[in-house]
């Protein structure tokens, strides 16, 4: 699992990483460049509860099956394949449904980077509450 | 006769207790769940989970959840001024079969059951039913964490 290549990016001050099988495309909003609709999009600030205001400049296209789905990021950073970061579960006290796309954490020695299951994320109860509807402005 | 149940219910508890004190609270808890004392750990926070949690650490190759500070300030009706940043010693707890840490100030003493003036009557508990009141030592009241009820709050309850 931790040699697993992951994106790694940053939200609302928080790290996480996505097994890259699930990322599609990422785009630079701030390029200037035309941005393909990719499904629905969903505030995954929202969805985690760690929500903050942002211009968020990054979107994150994701592909799970045969659904597309994508979400803006505060940043994003290289692919990493965490081979020298520690694994850990995610605390078994803590557990809850609420909370099972949140696989475990990579500690690289400075801090805990989420990782997060992109199908749990779909098939949570949270995602359908955290949609973007096309054209919503975004809070 | 009294008495007698009371050294009844005395004989079943731990005989040793870490004392330590969160502001200029005493608090109390069974020596044998205390696993490890460590100072100055960076805690991170999680989403999606209760806000009892501050956040995890890393500790011996696991994500240790950490019991927020507020818990036991909030029963104590306590208010941490926010220049004093929250408590830098961390013990961690053997409960519910993991590993809890908690937060606090400083280690008072590890102390013998016959060392603290027990209460006569029951033992009230505090808001919240996290802490409950349970003697004096050192001329100080003296709190005892109820493991049982901090494992349910951390569990969402």
């Amino acid at each position: 699992m931790a040699e697993q290549a992951h994106l790694v990016f940053r939200l609302a001050g928080y790290s996480f990483a996505l097994d890259i099988r699930s990322v599609a495309k990422i785009h630079d909003l701030a390029a200037g460049t035309e941005v393909p609709a990719w499904g629905e999009e969903l505030d995954l600030a929202r969805y985690f509860g760690v929500e903050e205001e942002s211009r968020r400049p990054f979107r994150v296209d994701v592909s799970v099956g045969d659904q597309a789905w994508c979400f803006r990021a505060d940043a994003v950073e290289d692919i990493q394949g965490f081979g020298l970061a520690v694994v850990l579960a995610f605390p078994p006290m803590l557990r809850t449904e609420e909370n099972r796309a949140i696989q475990g954490f990579f500690f690289d020695g400075l801090r805990f980077i989420h990782q997060v299951d992109a199908a749990a994320i779909m098939s949570s109860a949270r995602f359908g509450a955290s949609h973007l509807r096309d054209g919503e402005p975004r809070a | 006769m009294a008495n007698l149940e009371r050294k009844g219910a005395l004989a079943a508890e731990p005989d040793s207790w870490l004392v330590f004190a969160i502001g200029s609270a005493s608090l109390a808890v069974d020596l044998i769940r205390v696993v490890e004392i460590q100072e100055g750990r960076d805690i991170f926070p999680v989403p999606l989970v209760t806000p009892k949690i501050l956040g995890a650490a890393y500790w011996r190759d696991q994500a240790l959840p950490v019991l927020s500070p507020a818990v036991f300030e909030e029963a104590l009706g306590q208010v941490r001024p926010q220049v004093a940043g929250r408590p830098e010693l961390l013990a961690v707890l053997e409960m519910g079969g993991g590993w809890l840490g908690i937060l606090f100030d400083r280690i008072v003493r590890v102390v013998r059951t016959e060392e603290i003036e027990l209460r006569e009557e029951p033992n009230p508990l505090l808001q919240s039913g996290v802490l409950e009141l349970w003697g004096r030592y050192r001329d100080h009241a003296l709190y005892r964490l109820n493991l049982e009820r901090i494992l349910e709050r951390v569990r969402g309850g």
